[in-house]
C-alpha cells in the first residue's frame, strides 16, 4: 500500500466513528457588521494608517504621476503595470528571469478592492508578467478606486469567490518585522515603503 | 532520555533578569492580542464557528484531503503524500535533486523542524537559508526554535548584534534593531538571488478550490517561491479546511491571536504554478491520523499555531521555549508531545498550573488545559511519572479526598498569591517556586 493509502485509511478509523453533520456546523451566522460607504473609507483609512501604509487621493491620472514623482524622487528602475499614470518602466518581456529584476526601486500596480477592518488590498498578483514583482521592489505603489471597499475578511472572501486567480495575495502595508525583542521594524523582506493611491475623493 | 523540565528550565529561570525580560516581552504580545480581540465585535461567535469548521473537517479528514488533492491536480499541482518525516524528507530531495538544485530558500515551516528537514538537506549537500528573520537569526545560532511564532523571543538584541558582527562582519556594538534588521535584509536578498527552489509552510488549505494559504509578515515565503522555479509547499494534513468561505472566518483569527494585527502583512494564496514553474504539495502525516484516534486529545489537531497559549502561559513565559525540549513548546507543546513518546514527554504535561488560560485564548477553543489535566492520569495509569511528581501527587491525592481540606487550601494559596511578597513564593524551601514562578491571580 502507498503511503496516500495508508494515511487515509488510518483516519478512516475515526471519522467513521465521528460523522459530524455538515448542516448543523456550517449553518453559521452571518458576523458581518454593515457599515454605510462613508465609514468604510474612514475605517480603511485607520486601518492603513495602523500598517504603516501611505495614502493619497487623485482625481485624475496625471495627479496621481505627480503624487508618486514626490513620494519616491529619484528612483531608477521602476516596474509601471498602469498604463494611464504616464511614468515609464522597465521593459519586461526582456528579462530572463525574475532576478533580472533586482534591484527594484519603484513598482506600480493595481489592486482589485480594500477591506476596512483591516486595511488589506487584494493583488491579483498572478496577471502580473512576474509574481516577484511586488515583493522584490523597495517602494510599492498600489492603486485602487476607493469605491471599491468591503467591511471585512467574509464579505472579501465573497467578492473573489468568482475570479479564477492563479495566485492571489492581500497585501497589508509594507514588510515588516518584530522578530528582535519585539521592536517593529518597516521593511524586512519586502517593500520598505508601501502608498496606497485611492482614486476618488477623500 | 526522559526531559526533565525543572532541570531545562533551572539554568533559564536561575538568571532572574532574563527571565523576567522574556514574562514581560511575551506579557506584551498577550496585551496586544488583547486589544486586538476587542476591535472585533462577536469574537466568540468567531471562535465558534472556528472550533466547530475544524471539528467538522477533522471528522471528515478523509474526503476532505482526496478532494483537495483532486483539486490541486487540477490547478497543475504536484501532490506528494508522506506518512512520516524521513519519507518527507526524501521526497524533498528528490525534487531538488532532480532540479539539481545546491540551495533552497525557506520561510517559516514548524513541520520543516519537526520532520527535521534541514540537517537531512545539508547531509546531502544542499545549502539551507531559513529565510524570516527570527529563523535566521536562530539557524545562525545553530539553535532550535524557542517559540512557533516568535523563533527568537529569547534572545536579546545585543546577541543579535553580537552574532551578526561575527558572521557579516556588521558594525560591532550597533544594537539597533532596524540597522540590525537591515543587516539581514541585504544578505537574504543576496541569498534569494542565488538560490533556485523555495519551500514554505502552509496555514490552510481549501479543499474546495485546491490552494493553499500562506501568512507572513516580511514578505519572504512570496519572494522565495516567486523568484525561484520550483516551489514546495509542506503541509501537516490538519491544516486542511473545507471551503474557500472559511477563509474569512480563520484569518480574521490567526494574526490577532498571534500577535494583535489585524493581519498578516502578506495573506497569499497559491493555486496555481507560476508559466515555466513547478509547484510541489507534500502532505504529511507524521503521527497525527494516529492523534485523531484518541478520544479526549484529537482536538488538539485544530491548533492553527497561532502562539497565543504560550504567550499567556505564566509558566512557558518564565521558563522559556527550550526547556521543553520539543519544536512546539508551551501548552500546546505539552499536549502534542506525549501523543509522540510518553515516556519521553511525561514530564511537560506537569509543566503547568491548570490556570485554564491557554484554553481562554485558543481561537479554536481547543480544552487544552483540560487536555493537560487527562495528560497526567494517563502517565500516572502508565507508571511514567517523573519522580518529583510522586509525592507530590500523593499529597494531592489525599487532599482531594477530602474537598473540605482541598478548597481551604486553594482559596489559601490564592490569597497567598496576592499578598505574599516575592521572597517568601520563591525562597529556597519552595521547591515549585524555585523551578517555576507562580502565576498571576487572574481577577475574577
Ligand atoms: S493551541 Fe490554540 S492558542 Fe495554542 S497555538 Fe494552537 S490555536 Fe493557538
Amino acid at each position: 500500500m502507498n503511503s496516500k493509502d495508508k494515511i487515509l485509511e488510518n483516519i478512516r478509523i475515526s471519522t467513521l466513528k465521528r460523522q459530524v453533520d455538515l448542516e448543523d456546523i456550517l449553518s453559521s451566522q452571518n458576523l458581518t457588521v454593515e457599515e454605510n460607504s462613508l465609514i468604510l473609507l474612514d475605517k480603511f483609512k485607520n486601518s492603513l494608517a495602523g500598517v504603516s501604509a501611505e495614502y493619497r487621493f487623485f482625481s485624475d491620472f496625471s495627479e496621481a504621476k505627480d503624487i508618486i514623482n514626490n513620494f519616491f524622487s529619484g528612483y531608477k528602475q521602476c516596474v509601471n503595470m498602469i498604463k494611464d499614470i504616464a511614468i515609464s518602466g522597465i521593459k519586461l518581456d526582456e528579462l530572463s528571469s525574475p532576478k533580472a529584476l533586482h534591484p527594484l526601486d519603484l513598482a506600480i500596480i493595481k489592486g482589485e478592492f480594500g477591506v476596512a477592518e483591516n486595511g488589506a488590498i487584494w493583488v491579483d498578483a498572478g496577471k502580473l508578467p512576474d509574481r516577484a514583482i511586488p515583493f522584490l521592489c523597495e517602494n510599492l505603489v498600489v492603486m485602487i478606486d476607493s469605491n471599491e471597499l468591503v467591511t471585512d475578511m467574509h464579505q472579501a472572501y465573497q467578492r473573489t469567490d468568482t475570479s479564477d486567480y492563479s495566485y492571489g495575495v492581500f497585501i497589508t502595508g509594507p514588510s515588516k518585522t518584530a522578530d528582535i525583542e519585539q521592536t517593529l521594524v518597516v521593511g524586512a523582506q519586502g517593500p520598505k515603503r508601501m502608498l496606497v493611491l485611492c482614486k476618488g475623493y477623500d | 532520555m526522559a526531559i526533565d523540565f525543572k532541570q531545562k528550565s533551572a539554568s533559564f529561570v536561575e538568571n532572574k533578569d532574563r527571565s523576567a525580560w522574556h514574562d514581560t516581552a511575551l506579557w506584551f504580545v498577550r496585551n496586544k492580542r488583547d486589544i486586538g480581540v476587542m476591535g472585533v465585535e462577536y469574537w466568540e461567535q468567531l471562535r465558534l464557528q472556528a472550533s466547530n469548521i475544524k471539528t467538522h473537517c477533522l471528522s471528515n479528514l478523509d474526503k476532505y484531503l482526496v478532494e483537495f488533492e483532486e483539486n490541486a491536480l487540477k490547478n497543475g499541482a504536484i501532490v506528494h503524500w508522506a506518512k512520516d518525516g524521513d519519507e518527507h524528507n526524501k521526497i524533498v530531495g528528490e525534487i531538488l535533486n532532480k532540479h539539481k538544485v545546491t540551495k533552497i530558500v525557506k520561510s517559516k515551516s514548524m513541520l520543516t523542524e519537526e520532520c527535521e528537514l534541514n540537517p537531512y538537506l545539508e547531509k546531502n549537500g544542499i545549502e539551507v537559508i531559513d529565510t524570516d528573520l527570527g529563523e535566521r537569526i536562530i539557524q545562525l545560532r545553530n539553535e532550535p526554535p524557542s517559540h512557533i511564532v516568535l523563533p527568537a523571543i529569547h534572545i536579546k538584541k545585543e546577541e543579535v548584534s553580537e552574532l551578526f558582527h561575527e558572521k557579516w562582519d556588521t558594525e560591532r556594538g550597533n544594537n539597533d534593531p532596524q540597522y540590525l534588521t537591515y543587516q539581514a535584509r541585504l544578505s537574504l536578498r543576496k541569498d534569494f538571488l542565488t538560490s533556485d527552489a523555495a519551500l514554505t509552510g502552509v496555514n490552510f488549505a481549501v479543499a474546495e478550490t485546491g490552494e493553499i494559504v500562506v501568512c507572513t509578515n516580511e514578505g519572504n515565503a512570496d519572494m522565495g517561491v516567486n523568484i525561484t522555479p520550483v516551489q514546495i509547499h509542506s503541509m501537516g494534513l490538519e491544516k486542511l479546511i473545507p471551503k474557500r468561505s472559511h477563509l474569512g472566518v480563520f484569518t480574521r483569527m490567526l494574526a490577532r491571536s498571534a500577535t494583535g494585527q489585524a493581519i498578516t502583512v502578506y495573506t497569499s494564496h497559491f493555486k496555481k504554478p507560476k508559466p515555466k514553474g513547478e509547484m510541489h504539495i507534500i502532505i504529511v502525516d507524521n503521527g497525527r491520523s494516529e492523534r485523531l484516534k484518541k478520544e479526549g486529545f484529537w482536538t488538539s489537531l485544530k491548533c492553527i499555531r497561532c502562539g497565543a497559549c504560550m504567550n499567556t502561559c505564566p509558566i512557558y513565559r518564565r521558563s522559556g521555549g527550550h526547556s521543553y525540549g520539543y519544536t512546539i513548546p508551551g501548552p500546546i507543546g505539552a499536549i502534542l508531545t506525549p501523543n509522540i513518546n510518553l515516556e519521553k514527554y511525561s514530564d511537560l504535561p506537569f509543566a503547568s498550573t491548570l490556570c485554564g488560560s491557554c484554553s481562554d485564548v485558543c481561537p479554536v477553543k481547543i480544552d487544552i488545559h483540560n487536555q493537560l489535566y487527562k495528560w497526567r492520569q494517563v502517565i500516572g495509569r502508565n507508571n511514567v511519572l517523573p519522580k518529583t511528581k510522586t509525592i507530590a501527587m500523593g499529597m494531592a491525592g489525599k487532599m482531594l479526598e477530602k474537598p473540605g481540606i482541598f478548597k481551604f487550601a486553594f482559596k489559601m494559596g490564592r490569597i497567598a498569591l496576592k499578598i505574599l511578597p516575592d521572597f517568601i513564593v520563591y525562597n529556597r524551601w519552595n521547591n515549585w517556586g524555585k523551578g517555576r514562578k507562580m502565576p498571576e491571580i487572574k481577577k475574577k
